[in-house]
């Protein structure tokens, strides 16, 4: 059931020099939360009207943590909140991963570049008992960030200056585990847009299952505006579908990018 | 006391209270119903509809601004066919006034849209002569003798009451509104978005994927409730108010200026049960101020 809760913030705290946790906790229970959630929040600034959707990267009964990039002004703000700091979010809102997962999945490739950790992981804490490969990639080893949450998911780290782990892009790394004969039954990707195509094209090439979370700008969050649409293969037709209501999770051979 | 009368009659259709939701800004109903019972609204003005399906404009959608928002979705939509098969039925099951918002890119398209919705049960036509966000949209909204002839050829086209939109980009929209009533409308509604842009310094480019889009929300209230109060002086057809309306006392405003009814849209997005609020809160300001009946208040504005 999606909810207007009134949150407090517990702490702001960077995880690399461009993205940070925002942890808020609520007095009453949350709604249920699924993997790949989003909600929508409300911006400290109040002239700015719309509310701001993040994915749910951590969750428990009554607190909620996102991870959020520095971009533009709102987040900006948003990193400035102190502890004590109230605001509201209107959530769980999206599909999320469940409808990708299927119990024939066992084994996973996790894949993306940096922030989309944030929506990948709560697959983590929803689905503990697969076996995951995650395969994440960063512009340096200044930015590397999830290394704890990715711990037990065989993470292997590329960068884009070759200061850490494989050098090159997330996709090269992949492409090499997968000509190597790595293969998984789905991949989950999250990550930015030359990311998606390039893992798109690697599991159209390997005939491997593969969702993706997506992101655009939003307004209403429930599926009633239409300003986030993305085109989609709906039965041979392509079609305008939401990533806020039909998504965030779409199969992204389906999915134009 | 006994409890106050909050419902309003336009053309001949009753409407429970004046709030009703705008169109676009609410989809057929279907996502708020999910979060309350819309049937507590008074009406709700669907997603602009175009005889074929459409899928909209590309790129970027919306781009925020201080207090509003500006928009370019383009009237994606499902079709008159698609709408009749798929979200009628849902309509139909509700207990509140459905308004048809029509929109076209020819008067063949018009006309043959008011046709096929000339069949079902909706109430109450509103025709959308003002969309920015279509080539041709506006141009049949923007001049007087535009407006007048496409009021007539859709009064030919349905027997439904037919609520024309306006734009507010207009040289004097007291000639616009009077326009309307000319050709026959049985009511009008304004105002429709403002032509704005927005641009990315990084890029030196419109944030918005068609360059220009519609400004709505808290910063065009002021506009908007001139625009109704200078309408209401000069025609004698029922308004339908809308702008930035985000609480009861905007309500009141938009009636006190001359509105029978209103319309929310932007507001839903920031406050999804933005709707609900304002009913119950109106309802209690009636009571307080020991108004009997909502109709009382409509056009009282008086001028310095």
């Amino acid at each position: 059931m999606k909810k207007n809760i009134e949150f407090e913030v517990e702490y702001v705290k960077l995880l690399n020099a461009e993205v940070f946790e925002l942890k808020l906790s609520s007095k009453e229970k949350l709604p249920e939360i699924g993997a790949g959630q989003f909600l929508m929040l409300d911006t400290p600034d109040k002239s700015q009207i719309l509310k701001r959707p993040f994915v749910i990267y951590k969750w428990d009964e009554k607190s909620v943590t996102l991870g959020i990039a520095l971009v533009g002004k709102g987040t900006k703000e948003l990193f400035q909140l102190k502890k004590g700091d109230k605001l509201s979010a209107f959530l769980p809102l999206g599909n999320g991963w469940s409808h990708a997962l299927k119990p024939h999945h066992k084994k996973i490739a996790l894949v993306g570049s940096g922030i989309g950790g944030v929506a990948i992981r709560p697959i983590l804490q929803e689905c503990p008992d697969k076996e995951y490969h995650a395969f994440w990639g960063f512009k340096s080893k200044d930015c590397i960030m999830f290394e704890k949450e990715f711990k037990k998911s065989n993470l292997k780290i590329s960068t884009v200056d070759g200061s850490a782990g494989f050098k090159g892009y997330v996709n090269e790394m992949f492409d090499e585990a997968l000509n190597s004969g790595f293969k998984p039954d789905v991949i989950l990707v999250c990550g930015s847009h030359v990311t998606c195509q390039k893992i798109k094209e690697a599991a159209i090439k390997h005939d491997i299952e593969c969702y993706m979370s997506g992101e655009e700008r939003m307004a209403c969050g429930i599926g009633a505006c239409l300003v986030c649409v993305c085109k989609v293969d709906v039965n041979g037709k392509e079609q305008n579908l939401r990533v806020c209501f039909d998504g965030p999770v779409f199969d992204i051979r389906k999915v134009t990018l | 006391m006994s409890n106050p009368n909050l419902s309003v009659n336009i053309a001949g259709v009753d409407f429970k209270n004046p709030i009703i939701t705008a169109s676009g800004c609410y989809g057929f109903g279907r996502e708020y119903n999910l979060l309350y019972d819309i049937n507590i609204l008074g009406g709700i003005s669907t997603k602009g509809l175009t005889y074929e399906m459409r899928q909209g404009n590309d790129g970027v959608r919306v781009a925020e601004t201080n207090m509003g928002m500006l928009n370019c979705v383009g009237l994606q939509n499902p079709g008159a066919d698609g709408f009749i098969r798929d979200e009628m039925p849902f309509l139909e099951s509700l207990n509140t006034v459905v308004i048809a918002n029509c929109a076209g890119k020819t008067e063949e398209e018009y006309v043959k849209l008011l046709e096929k919705i000339e069949t079902t049960k909706v109430h109450m036509i509103e025709l959308n002569i003002s969309c920015p966000n279509v080539k041709t949209g506006m141009a049949f909204g923007v001049l007087p003798s535009e407006v007048e002839r496409m009021t007539k050829l859709a009064k030919k086209a349905t027997t439904k009451p037919l609520m024309i939109k306006l734009t507010p980009n207009v040289a004097n929209i007291i000639d616009n509104a009077k326009a309307a009533e000319q050709g026959g409308a049985d009511a009008i509604s304004l105002i429709n978005t403002l032509l704005g842009l927005s641009i990315n310094l990084k890029t030196r480019r419109p944030i918005l994927g068609n360059n220009f889009g519609g400004l709505s929300g808290p910063a065009v209230k002021p506009i908007a409730l001139r625009m109704v109060a200078q309408v209401f002086k000069n025609v004698k057809i029922p308004i339908i108010g809308m702008g930035g309306i985000q609480s009861y006392q905007d309500v009141l405003e938009f009636m006190i200026a001359g509105a029978r009814a209103v319309q929310i849209g932007t507001a839903n997005f920031y406050d999804p049960f933005i709707c609900k609020t304002i009913v119950n809160e109106l309802t209690t300001y009636l009571k307080n101020s020991n108004i009997k009946d909502i109709n009382e208040i409509v056009g009282t504005l008086q001028y310095n």
